[in-house]
């Protein structure tokens, strides 16, 4: 190992060099424009929908219409104009999709995404574009998280299947970014979350009780929803600002420390967390800081539940970026009718790097136990490492931002063994009570030898009152690709060092030889 | 004349040592690599594949090249380092082992100094669709067809280079562009993107 250490002052111009160098490519999945498919919901030759209890918030474009209208918020009904340049916009939209290049492959066959682990960890996809020769599921009920901002393509040649009780979780995506484009049928299975759109002209069909927030685009083919289906077409697509995808700094070598990794941090407390009369009003209020060593631009906060967020305060410099020193709270008001759990997510950039956090709040309609809320915050103590990477230790915070203590706090790892499942007696509880109030901060750290850029999900849980709180925190390790080797003309630093000793030699006999002159004479 | 004596005599003795010391350091220096390399290959060996296979010998018909491999690890700086030999090419040996899934990466000279002639001097004449072959030391051979070429900057991000997430490759890389001498470096670097056949 001793061969791979790294002379510091090459190593800081390689990088330096390489930060400022311009040719860098980048290789990212992008989304296509969804043109006149923008406003619809749903997209088809035929629509069907048999029974009541089906909401569709967006255009409905149809040739054969349905036997019950859904309910929904809409412009467009049937197949007065847009419909015919949607439906040439979603072939427009498939074709730039299918043309991105994979950036993972799947071994042919059928893939259940939930639990695949070819791909990198179990339920967890990052930006990019997976091919699967084969039909895709999301098997077992199970859940995949789609994990950072950018865009997630998912092509398959077979059928798109989701079982009952599935979920498309979204941690920093967009269900704008979030592309779904099989060969065959798809079928989503009853009681299942689904994100993103889907193109499919061989049809789409839905279980009773979905909730997806997308897009149905079978223009030339079926759709067909059930009882108490809800499609909603996202809300911010137009808005969305470009968030750059992390690149790593280009030349070799990496090395950690000398770029400082920009890490953001949201807090969300809803008020009030428990409405025991019913439906009502509730305030989320968020709090975002800057928890890494890089002040971050570009600074977004959505939440799924709540669409309009809004700035309040924190900008002191009023520069748009997020100081280390800042913190920018925003708020958002809705109107919560059942039971719901939201999620939060920030989104900051800092040189050619984003970070995102999210936050879970549940709020509880029909009781006065308010639930718990859990915080989690990572951070490591580097961020890039050079090539052969090197010993990362990350540390956990765990707080309570809610107004009830937990119990059986727990915290674990997806990249990182040895944290306690269950935490007892622990240094930061205060009273010793093992619960975690609201006052107190249990820390923890975790070792893990990274060889390869690493993206580890932390998973904090507490329980209070019935429900269970948990929370998020995601942490990149970045291990760099060597630097080019130079393979021009070459100096033989064995040939120099041989003519010095030579040339010393030389000197040395000489001087003997005008020494032994001097005394003859 | 006795002066004149011992003078020549101590040139001579000053020559006959000078001789003796380039081909004893030589002889050391040469030892030193042969034992790197067998050091290298041992490594490379031992971590990268279960069996007693090393690459020996890379060939590239349609640019004329027919050459042993030596196994290169990283430089002080974090670079791939490269062949020891102008006409030798080297292997990046702590990254994919050639035929495994990833990105083997492999590097040669394009010029050498005094003229010499070197492995790659030809290799901005590969096209798609020609072949290279990579030999082991029990006379297997692997193929890879060329699919694309690209011009890096020297100091660009390499990590589509040495990783892949899917499929076998083989990449090679060797200096194009103008030479720098204040940096002792060529400008960009060549980059050969090959795919393993079958």
């Amino acid at each position: 190992m001793k061969k791979l250490s790294f002379n510091k002052i090459g190593f800081i111009g390689i990088l330096l060099l390489g930060i400022f160098s311009i040719t860098t490519i980048i290789y990212a999945a992008t989304s296509p424009s969804a043109g006149n498919t923008a406003s619809y919901a749903v997209l088809s030759s035929t629509y069907t929908n048999t029974v009541p209890g089906t909401t569709i918030n967006g255009d409905i474009g149809f040739t054969t219409g349905p036997a019950v209208t859904p309910a929904g918020t809409r412009t467009y009904f049937g197949s007065g104009a847009p419909y015919s340049l949607a439906g040439t916009d979603q072939a427009t939209a498939l074709s730039a999709l299918n043309s991105e290049v994979c950036t993972f492959t799947f071994a042919p066959g059928a893939i259940d995404l939930a639990s695949d682990t070819t791909h990198g960890p179990i339920g967890v996809y990052t930006p990019g574009v997976y091919c699967i020769s084969g039909a895709a599921n999301i098997g077992g009920g199970g859940t995949i998280t789609l994990n950072g901002a950018g865009t997630y393509i998912f092509r398959m040649t077979g059928a798109l299947n989701t079982t009952p009780n599935s979920i498309v979780a979204l941690s920093g995506a967009s269900a704008c970014d979030v592309w779904w484009t099989p060969g065959q049928a798809t079928t989503l299975g009853a009681n299942s979350t689904f994100k993103g759109n889907n193109i499919d002209p061989s049809g789409i069909t839905l279980g009773s009780n979905v909730n997806w927030v997308g897009r149905a685009l079978a223009f030339g083919g079926t759709v067909t929803t059930a009882v108490d289906d809800v499609i909603t077409v996202p809300p911010t697509c137009s808005v969305s600002p470009y968030v750059p995808p992390p690149t790593p700094p280009a030349g070799g070598g990496g090395g950690g420390g000398l770029f400082k990794q920009p890490i953001i941090s949201i807090e969300k407390v809803p008020t009030p967390l428990a409405l025991p009369s019913g439906p009502g009003v509730v305030v989320y209020n968020y709090t975002v800081t800057n928890i890494g060593k890089s002040p971050m631009t570009h600074i977004q906060v959505t939440d799924d539940k709540c669409p309009v967020v809004t700035y309040v305060s924190g900008d002191i410099n009023n520069n748009k970026t997020l100081g280390l020193t800042e913190t920018w709270k925003y708020t958002c008001t809705t109107t919560i009718s059942q039971t719901t759990t939201n999620v939060v997510t920030a989104v900051g950039y800092a040189g050619g790097w984003n970070s995102f956090d999210t936050a879970n709040a549940t709020v509880v309609v029909g009781s006065a136990l308010p639930p718990p809320l859990i915080r989690v915050i990572k951070t490591s103590d580097k961020f890039l490492l050079p090539y052969g990477g090197d010993l990362v230790t990350y540390k956990y915070t765990i707080t309570n931002p809610g107004i009830v203590p937990m119990s059986n706090i727990s915290i674990t790892d997806d990249k990182c063994t040895g944290l306690p499942t269950q935490i007892t007696g622990h240094p930061g509880d205060l009273n010793q009570n093992n619960l975690l109030d609201v006052n107190e901060t249990f820390t923890f750290t975790c070792a893990s030898n990274i060889t390869s850029t690493t993206v580890n999900t932390a998973t904090a849980k507490g329980y209070a009152n019935g429900f269970t709180a948990i929370d998020y925190a995601v942490a990149t390790v970045v291990v760099s690709a060597p630097g080019l080797p130079n393979t021009g003309f070459g100096t033989d630093n064995n040939l120099i060092w041989l003519s010095i000793f030579s040339m010393s030699t030389m000197a040395i006999l000489a001087s003997v030889y005008r020494i032994k002159q001097r005394r003859k004479n | 004349m006795k002066n004149l004596s011992n003078k020549h005599i101590l040139i001579g003795v000053s020559s006959i040592f000078f001789i003796l010391l380039f081909f004893v350091t030589s002889i050391l220096y040469k030892k030193n690599i042969d034992n790197n390399l067998l050091k290298n290959n041992q490594l490379a060996s031992s971590t990268n594949n279960t069996s007693d296979e090393v690459i020996t010998r890379i060939t590239i018909p349609s640019i004329n090249v027919d050459a042993p491999i030596e196994y290169v690890g990283l430089t002080k700086d974090g670079a791939m380092d490269t062949p020891k030999k102008p006409m030798s090419v080297g292997w990046f040996y702590p990254g994919t082992y050639p035929g495994e899934n990833g990105s083997s990466v492999l590097a040669g000279h394009r010029s050498w100094k005094g003229g010499v002639p070197a492995v790659f001097d030809n290799l901005d004449d590969i096209r798609k669709g020609d072949k290279i072959y990579i030999e082991n030391n029990k006379g297997q051979t692997i193929t890879f067809l060329v699919r694309e070429t690209r011009i890096y900057d020297k100091n660009a991000n390499a990590d589509d280079v040495f990783t892949s997430s899917s499929g076998v490759h083989l990449n090679l890389i060797t200096c194009v562009g103008y030479w720098d001498s204040a940096t002792n470096s060529s400008a960009d670097r060549l980059i050969v993107y090959a795919d393993m056949v079958n």
